[in-house]
């Protein structure tokens, strides 16, 4: 029960000890209900889980206990719960909505860690349990996205999040050529259907270089020629003078694309700072291999 | 979870186990004060050794309810046979293989206890999680023992 140990050692006033005992007072009841009134004690393990649930579902922050607290003292908190159950509920059935639409419209591009993320995602939704266990992910999720999902992000919240960022991903990668898409990533990996890599990074990564060298964007490719003329570009400039030329720069191909959501342009705005410390270290090692790619 | 923080919240149970006396006295048993407060803080440390939460008042209450007839406890060994029993059943519930409720548990526990271990907790906790689950599933896996020593 780290969340309550935590409030505890950091905290010995009246009015804490009163929240902490109506917390567990409410807790008492959630582990008859989850037991069927035939345990009288739960797991450790499923305390905990059952105690982060809690947590998660009233909002209560453990490093910030003091703000949850009034909040708890003054209210039911059966009602509270209720009413957490309602909100949990519908960002499920939104975050299925959208993990419906990504298992329709996901690429052709096979990559085994991708469908099988996607595939087990449907997992979640069959295995999610809101009433005790609902800060829990339970699926695995191997697809590492281009940029990661918090993870101070818990249960639906989590998965809502990477639901999302995929579909963007997708739709990045659904705008390039597939042809041109699957030679550039035979050269960025050979065994790209079976190795758990990122496709929208190689992808963006040179299409945005392409961009900046006025190339053919579509093409993906990026000859010497073009790399060397990045190299130059990038080559004199400091690690903040990187971040922010990607930060123009992607501003611009955002535009260029016809990019018109705000959620798409913020993703490529986070990846493009994500790779300003990249292109920043192969610059000082005098090239841009692994970065733009030429196939 | 640093099980000394649940003291906090076990201030009811003090008075629950109080209210014991009652039923037990007509075996000529009882509690004394420094019984309860053993059984509470025994409580604790067992349930931590056996990696188990509660919330609510505890088992210690059913135990007691169903072990104060035995024949094989008295006024002196009453509470410490409690005690180890307590130890028992919290680590039984996490180790057998299969989801036991707590009625379930203390029938077995007590049949054990009573019949094949002769009130004896040392042999109670030499039963194996096997032979558990198969008296949990309706077969006895010491009516063949039983028997023989019976035949002999």
């Amino acid at each position: 029960m780290a969340e309550i140990n935590e409030i505890i050692n950091s905290s010995g006033n009246e009015e804490t000890a009163l929240v902490l005992s109506k917390l567990w007072d409410f807790m008492n009841e959630l582990s008859f209900n989850y037991t069927k009134g035939e345990s009288s004690s739960v797991s450790s393990d499923e305390a905990e889980r059952m105690m982060s649930s809690l947590f998660y579902l009233l909002n209560i922050d453990s490093d910030d206990f003091s703000n949850s607290s009034l909040k708890i003292l003054k209210s039911d908190i059966k009602e509270m719960y209720a009413q957490a159950l309602i909100k949990t509920d519908k960002k499920v059935k939104s975050a299925r909505q959208k993990w419906m639409r990504l298992c329709v419209d996901i690429t052709k591009l096979h990559n085994i860690s991708l469908y099988e993320t996607v595939k087990n995602i449907g997992g979640f939704f069959k295995n999610y349990n809101m009433q005790y266990f609902a800060a829990d992910i339970p699926c695995d999720i191997d697809y590492q996205l281009a940029v990661p999902v918090s993870e101070k992000l818990k249960g639906v919240d989590y998965i809502d999040k990477y639901i999302t960022y995929l579909l963007i991903e997708n739709r990045y990668i659904n705008l390039f050529p597939e042809n041109a898409e699957i030679e550039l990533l035979k050269k960025y990996c050979a065994d790209y259907r079976g190795l758990v890599i990122n496709l929208f990074e190689p992808i963006i990564t040179n299409a945005l270089g392409l961009f900046l060298v006025k190339g053919d964007v579509l093409s993906l490719n990026i000859n010497t020629k073009q790399c060397d003329r990045l190299i130059s570009i990038f080559g004199d400039k400091q690690s903040l003078e990187i971040k922010n030329l990607l930060k123009e720069t992607s501003k611009l191909f955002v535009n260029y694309l016809g990019i018109t959501s705000v959620s798409d342009k913020a993703y490529i705005f986070s990846y493009a700072q994500k790779l300003a410390p990249r292109i920043e270290t192969a610059v000082n090692h005098g090239g841009m291999d692994g970065i733009f790619i030429e196939f | 979870m640093d099980m000394d923080n649940s003291v906090l919240f076990i201030n009811n149970s003090y008075e629950k186990l109080e209210l014991c006396n009652q039923k037990i006295s007509r075996y000529g048993l009882s509690l004394k004060s420094s019984e309860i407060n053993m059984l509470l803080q025994n409580r604790l440390a067992a349930l931590k050794n056996a990696g188990r939460v509660e919330f609510g008042v505890g088992i210690t209450e059913k135990l007691i309810d169903a072990f104060c007839d035995s024949p094989y406890v008295c006024k002196s060994n009453f509470a410490e046979t409690i005690s180890e029993i307590q130890d028992l059943f919290y680590l039984r519930k996490s180790s057998i293989e299969i989801n036991a409720s707590d009625n379930e548990l203390i029938e077995i526990l007590k049949e054990l206890f009573n019949g094949y271990c002769a009130g004896s907790t040392v042999l109670l906790s030499d039963v194996s999680d096997d032979e558990i689950v198969l008296l949990l599933c309706g077969r006895n896996p010491f009516a063949q023992e039983q028997d023989g020593e019976s035949d002999g």
